[in-house]
């Protein structure tokens, strides 16, 4: 046979399909502190530091970004935000409140977390009024601490950047009108 | 190879609808017609258009090898020369280490006797994609099912499954969400990326969509999105060659991202290509004679084509028949070089010119999508028309 047997639509179709099996979960650890990961003994003391360090390191670059502080303190409560600069200029994120160190992995090993490898770290912020932690991509993974399963798009933390422009792709198909193939 | 008058199913606009098939019409025209299709035989597919189109990819595969590294031939494709590094980095060190690409079309003259002719290669922005891939496979399924065709009717076309094969195949080096972005307020440009990213997400792939007008630019050289969320990952359904020539073009090389289709296919979205394939096979039997265009060339023959190098949807292209009647298309891409090309003619049902679409996908052939127009030169007007395999 020269044809596919069977093809469905997964987004496009009226009713959507639900991916499941395709976003497998990753095994990962939430706390709100260092001090939350180490009494919790389900991690290595040092994992416990280091992670908290790294995913620290990150939540500058991968918090939710607002240009007024009262944005900012809509979604995430008065006084739980933060100003920065940057050389675009001035901008604001809510306060990191909690960590997560997910496996890289989707299957792994009982003690992947035992090799720095297998972590990735990532900080985590939690909105008005809300216990749920929420990842820098928006992603809301529960309101427990300790042992958890989290989606693969949660398990990396979201890169952000302070935007200069926008617009600079497109001209020409506004000029030339068609271009398709 | 026949066309073939036949009923149209009574629901399938309401399929269609229900199905994200949003431009099965277009500005009140037919674009999806099912009132007809072609006929082919097994032979006609295997022999004529699945093995010469699977040669071919490989011929215009080993043609990049062969222009990355070769500044003379990358100037005379009009390449901008800033961008010559980039490309060949996305090519790598030896043939077989390029940065991953999706999927291509070929299209073909071919009148069912004799050897499909390559007219040009769509290796960038090639659409008709959900309706060769989707539409016309549920529509053959269904022509089965309800005794309009003979059970054993069949179809060329594993395009979706290939398709979802490729996206996995993506996913150990992807850094995800993967973003789909095409022009703003363009349905049919809009529904084959919403294809494309079902057939990502049936692959497990995370994905955004955005409007191409709508990528950033931040500090440090990365795109981002409307929230500033750096774009690691973009299939951009647009043309690389104006990608290059515009405002944000000169920071694509350092940003880090990675593109689909990929900087080394501005080497076959190119008509240039099709000239330094010709050099490379002359008198290849799928190949038509092509040349670049000189300054002092003097005028176009009859029994030829002139087009320009960035030319799409047929625009530009002048043709000279071997009866002497000139027939030209019009179009916003005159301010360019051009190739000549050896005219080679569409078969005609009743008024109909119709054209071959063969799609590659990664790096094979995968299935068949005709398309057809009143006008020997194929434009963006030109219908899709399903086909059958009945032997």
């Amino acid at each position: 046979m020269k044809r596919s047997k069977l093809l469905k639509l997964a987004l496009l179709g009226s009713a959507p399909l639900l991916l499941t099996g395709c976003e497998e979960d990753h095994p990962a650890f939430v706390y709100e502190s260092v001090a939350a990961c180490i009494s919790a003994k389900q991690l290595p003391e040092q994992a416990c530091r280091d992670d908290f360090t790294r995913a620290q390191a990150n939540h500058l670059a991968a918090a939710p970004r607002y240009t007024s502080p009262q944005d900012c303190e809509t979604d995430f409560g008065v006084g739980r935000c933060t100003t920065n600069q940057e050389s675009g200029g001035s901008f604001f994120v809510p306060l990191m409140t909690g960590y997560m160190i997910a496996s890289v992995l989707r299957s792994s090993g009982p003690d992947w977390y035992n090799s720095q490898n297998n972590r990735a770290p990532q900080p985590l912020y939690q909105t008005r009024g809300s216990g749920a932690w929420r990842t820098s991509g928006n992603i809301v993974i529960g309101s427990n601490t300790g042992m958890a399963k989290v989606p693969a798009a949660a398990s990396r933390p979201a890169a952000r950047a302070v935007t200069m422009s926008r617009a600079g792709f497109g001209s020409t198909a506004s000029a030339r009108g068609s271009w398709g193939g | 190879m026949k066309r073939i008058a036949i009923a149209e199913r009574a629901d399938w606009r309401a399929q269609a609808d229900a199905l994200g098939f949003k431009f099965h019409t277009i500005n009140g025209e037919p674009y999806w017609v099912e009132d007809a299709y072609y006929q082919f035989t097994l032979r006609q597919i295997e022999d004529d258009i699945e093995a010469p189109s699977a040669e071919i990819h490989q011929m215009a595969m080993a043609l990049v090898g062969e222009v990355v590294r070769s500044e003379e031939l990358l100037a005379r494709l009009e390449i901008p020369e800033r961008y010559w590094q980039w490309i060949a980095q996305t090519w790598g060190s030896d043939d077989t280490t390029q940065a991953p690409h999706l999927y291509g079309r070929m299209d073909f003259a071919y009148t069912g006797v004799g050897p499909a002719k390559l007219l040009e290669l769509n290796y960038d922005t090639p659409t008709s994609l959900y309706e060769a891939a989707y539409f016309q496979w549920l529509w053959l399924e269904q022509l089965i099912a309800r005794g309009d065709l003979p059970a054993g009717s069949d179809q060329y076309n594993a395009i979706q499954d290939l398709l979802i094969e490729a996206f996995r195949a993506l996913t150990p080096g992807l850094t995800q969400p993967l973003y789909f972005a095409s022009v703003a307020n363009h349905p049919e440009d809009r529904g084959t990326v919403l294809y494309l990213r079902d057939c990502a997400a049936q692959a497990g792939i995370s994905t955004e969509i955005i409007d191409i007008e709508d990528i950033g630019l931040a500090v440090g050289g990365r795109f981002t999105d409307l929230q500033h969320r750096v774009i690691s990952s973009l299939f951009k359904l647009y043309p690389l060659e104006f990608l290059f020539r515009e405002e944000f073009g000169p920071a694509l090389p350092n940003s880090g991202i990675q593109l689909f289709e990929p900087p080394w296919k501005a080497i076959l979205s190119n008509k240039g290509a099709l000239p330094l394939l010709w050099e490379r096979h002359p008198n290849h039997p799928n190949l038509l004679e092509a040349h670049f265009e000189r300054p002092d060339a003097p005028a176009l023959e009859a029994g030829w084509v002139r087009k320009p190098l960035h030319s799409r949807e047929g625009a530009n292209v002048d043709l000279i028949m071997p009866n002497g009647e000139r027939i030209s298309q019009d179009g916003p891409y005159a301010d360019g070089a051009f190739i000549r090309q050896r005219y080679a003619p569409l078969p005609k049902f009743d008024e109909w010119h119709a054209v071959v679409g063969a799609w590659i996908v990664a790096d094979r052939a995968a299935g068949l999508g005709m398309r057809e127009d009143q006008n020997p030169i194929t434009r963006d007007a030109a219908r899709f028309v399903p086909h059958a395999i009945v032997d």
